[in-house]
């Protein structure tokens, strides 16, 4: 099982960063909402950095490089990590429902119906997984 | 599950770091292999034991939990 940051994906990343910047100065342009513009940016420096530090780390310390590459996929690692994100899932999933339900007692109305969606989306994409990987497995 | 992971090892003066490298695993999956902590996939025993040109039940002992 490949891990989710594939080391094909940062050479790209800084291009990707430099794109999201992008596309935030064009909807500042435009007044759309600055704080989406703000999120964008930001999310997008933080990709720029990302990148040129993993570019930097491969380029600079290899025998280090690959020891990272090897400790992500070490696979007693990626046990660890499945079992905490299956545990993640569940602390998750009740956090939304206690949102919910912390929003409803304060009638916010729409914040509620959010923290919903979101847990719907949440549980959905368990569900999406869990029949993907039985149907590959 | 137990195994003579650590036995072999030193027998054959071969540090953690250096089997770790040789598996491509951490050097801590080796450790928690020796301490019986983690049972390894059947990819890696198959690779451990081509290390050591033994095979897999010469190195891993299973041991059915007592009812």
């Amino acid at each position: 099982m490949k891990p989710w940051v594939d080391k094909k994906l940062i050479p790209i990343m800084p291009a990707l960063g430099c794109c999201l910047i992008g596309v935030s100065f064009l909807m500042s342009q435009l007044k759309v909402n600055p704080s989406a513009c703000d999120f964008l940016a930001g999310i997008g420096c933080a990709w720029v950095g990302m990148g040129v530090v993993g570019i930097l780390i491969k380029r600079m310390r290899p025998a280090y490089a690959k020891q990272r590459e090897i400790n992500k996929r070490d696979e007693r690692n990626m046990q660890i990590s499945e079992k905490s994100g299956s545990i993640a899932f569940l602390v998750s999933s009740f956090s939304f429902s206690v949102l919910a339900f912390v929003f409803l007692v304060l009638d916010y109305e729409l914040a509620c119906v959010l923290a919903l969606c979101a847990m719907a989306v949440h549980i959905a994409s368990f569900f999406i997984a869990l029949f993907c990987y039985r149907r590959k497995l | 599950m137990k195994n003579r992971l650590e036995e072999l090892r030193k027998q054959r003066g071969v540090t953690q770091e250096e089997l770790a490298e040789i598996l491509e695993v951490s050097r801590q999956t080796i450790g928690s292999l020796e301490n019986g902590r983690y049972s390894p996939s059947i990819i890696l025993a198959f690779k451990i034991a081509r290390f050591f040109k033994m095979r897999i039940e010469e190195i891993f002992i299973y041991e059915e939990d007592p009812k």
